[in-house]
């Protein structure tokens, strides 16, 4: 590209790096802005600026609510790929209708409010509910999983997995066939293949499954707040709270950046893992 | 040849896909160490046989014997048999190195020891210097080559080729023709290669096994299909030929007349005992059979054993180093001749010309 083209490719550019400009630069600076004030209930938003609101995230709670965000988070993703691999594995040997009626089913709990479908797991996972009337029954002591991490991790797996299933789904269509028989006929066995070939060739779809389900269990809010409650708070809990009941937006916008920060990190690492693995193999 | 002294042996291999026969009865017996080319149009049941042997299709019937060992209820991965693909099938996500060394290591080579195994092969192809790149590095005939050090690392006992040179340019297919040939020999590796090119199959193969509609139509070396074709499918794919309807003489099994035309001879060994039992009956079209190349235009010499005919000059075009010459009989019947230049002096479009061959070069042809 010569530089009269460069010149021209910037300038359209521009529009969009406006927007971005506006709508996600300015917030985040205005996020640092606030953050800068002296933290408290209540706080008034004036003097400053220091760095008390970040040094507050320091002490309890903070450290053990990020700590379960970040465990809820990674292990929704290894859940949502372990279930999903077969599911993806399957669905990329359909052909035709039935391909599209698995799609269909796949994509469908997409279809309704996440918030509904956390009342969902509220009346399948409660005391009173299929789980508690179950172990009822079996004259086992009454329990429930509400309001525990578990309850938690088994909602966001459930919301989280369409995506992963598709993205995997969308890489492992990408295999060509002769590469499976090609290996079968250098000696590897139907399991070695899958692992030497199929699951090396599924990366690019993971990362991209992973990035999403990372950085959307991290913000998610509805699921924690209605499934796991006070028992297993997270850090996007923890921010509503203190915006909306303690009003201590300091140390709100101070927990937004760290969680940015985390957001962020995960998917530079899943960039990075992609760049260095597969851009030679794949191309980018 | 005996199955179990065969490289590879198909008996009465048969594959159907839903109403389809895909391949039907086909025997075939290669030697160890022998190259056969596999040639037939696309949908001819080439792959299908080519995938039976490798084990990643079931046959329906039929056996595949192996090196002498009845393979074909065995895994894919305990066939030794070595395959390039049409598309290469390389892995993406491994160097060059690691692809070839793939087969070694799976074999049981320790990591070590298969990477050097796979810098062996690779020189063997030129490519060492590239062991490091990956698949989409390189340009599509090193792809080639890279597959066919990957499919000989594994030492196998039968090498498949599919279309290997289909996807590649007219000068590289050449270079490559020789290099696959030379390796092939050198391996010593019972081989059968699968093209659609009859000139491909017949320069670089052993032996030829020609494939219509999933039936072995013939089996035999270049010039034997080439001098002599078993059927009209053979006879028109593995060159030109020129094929006169005729009709046996009574009681003369050698000689056949063209309608309102001459008769021809053919020598009795050139002629199928079903046309030969026909000149009992009379009745019966035949085929008089010659390839373009052994027509002549002119007087024949005094010598006998000629065919010979009259024919008008319809089109007459330069084919490089020879002449081709489109020649039509009373009654319609086209015919071509092709020669040297000197044919120039001899014709020109719209003169009667008088076309004489050797009755040796005849063969006749049930259609």
């Amino acid at each position: 590209m010569d530089r009269s083209r460069r010149r021209v490719a910037g300038l359209l550019l521009l529009p969009a790096l406006l927007v971005v400009a506006v709508l996600a630069a300015a917030p985040i600076g205005l996020l640092f802005r606030v953050a800068l004030y002296p933290p408290g209930p209540v706080a008034p938003l004036a003097g400053g600026p220091e760095l008390d609101s970040f040094a507050g995230l320091l002490s309890a709670p903070y450290p053990s609510v990020a700590l379960r965000t970040l465990r809820l988070s990674l292990l929704t993703t290894v859940l949502v790929t372990l279930l999903g691999f077969p599911v993806a594995l399957f669905l990329s040997r359909s052909r035709g209708l039935s391909r599209r009626i698995q799609t269909l089913l796949i994509v469908s709990p997409l279809l309704m409010s996440v918030v509904v479908r956390a009342y969902g797991w509220m009346l399948i996972l409660g005391r009173q509910g299929f789980v508690g009337e179950t172990l009822a029954a079996l004259s086992l002591p009454r329990a429930g999983l509400l309001h525990t991490e578990t309850a938690v991790l088994l909602a966001l797996t459930e919301s989280f997995l369409p995506f992963m299933i598709l993205a995997l789904a969308a890489s492992l269509d990408r295999i060509d066939p002769d590469l499976l028989a090609a290996a079968r006929g250098l000696g590897a066995s139907s399991t070695r293949t899958f692992l030497a070939v199929v699951v090396p060739l599924t990366l690019p779809g993971f990362l991209a499954g992973a990035s999403f389900v990372l950085v959307g269990s991290l913000s998610a809010y509805a699921i924690p707040a209605l499934l796991g409650g006070a028992a297993a708070r997270t850090f996007v809990m923890e921010i509503y709270e203190l915006v909306t009941i303690s009003f201590d937006w300091p140390t709100a916008a101070a927990a937004s950046l760290v969680l940015l920060l985390f957001a962020s990190v995960l998917l530079g690492g899943a960039a990075l893992l992609s760049r260095r693995r597969s851009a030679r193999s794949f191309g980018t | 040849m005996n199955p179990r002294d065969a490289g590879l042996a198909l008996e009465g291999l048969g594959k159907r896909f839903g109403e389809t026969e895909s391949v039907s009865d086909v025997t075939l017996r290669v030697g160890r160490g022998e190259l056969m080319a596999l040639l037939g149009s696309s949908g001819a049941g080439k792959s299908t046989i080519l995938r039976c042997i490798a084990g990643h299709l079931e046959p329906d019937s039929g056996e595949i014997w192996i090196g002498g060992e009845l393979m074909d209820q065995a895994p894919p991965e305990n066939r030794n048999v070595g395959m390039v693909f049409q598309s290469y099938a390389l892995f993406p996500h491994l160097s060059l190195r690691r692809n070839v060394a793939f087969g070694p290591e799976r074999r049981g080579a320790s990591r070590g020891k298969a990477a050097d195994l796979a810098d062996e092969m690779l020189a063997r192809v030129g490519l060492l210097e590239l062991a490091d790149r990956y698949p989409r590095e390189i340009s599509g005939g090193e792809q080639q080559r890279v597959a066919v050090a990957r499919a000989l690392a594994i030492r196998p006992e039968v090498l498949l080729l599919d279309e290997p040179l289909s996807s590649l340019d007219q000068t590289l297919r050449r270079e490559l023709r020789s290099l696959l040939r030379g390796l092939q020999r050198s391996f010593e590796a019972t081989t059968v290669w699968v093209t659609h090119d009859q000139e491909e199959a017949l320069t670089v193969a052993d032996r030829v096994a020609v494939l219509n509609q999933g039936r072995l139509q013939q089996v035999g070396t270049p010039l034997e299909l080439h001098t002599r074709p078993a059927n009209t499918f053979v006879a028109s794919f593995v060159g030109k030929m020129n094929l006169l309807p005729a009709v046996p003489e009574k009681g003369k099994p050698d000689t056949f007349r063209l309608p309102g035309g001459p008769a021809l001879r053919a020598e009795r060994d050139a002629v199928p005992a079903a046309a030969a039992a026909r000149s009992d009956g009379g009745a019966g079209e035949v085929l008089v059979a010659m390839r373009p190349e052994v027509v002549q235009i002119g007087h024949p010499p005094a010598a006998p054993g000629f065919n010979r005919i009259g024919a008008t000059v319809r089109r007459i075009s330069f084919l490089g180093d020879r002449l081709e010459i489109e020649l039509e009989l009373t009654g319609g019947t086209r015919l071509l001749a092709r020669g040297n230049t000197l044919f120039e002096s001899l014709a020109r479009e719209g003169d009667d010309v008088r076309l004489y061959w050797p009755v040796a070069d005849t063969r006749i042809l049930i259609p």
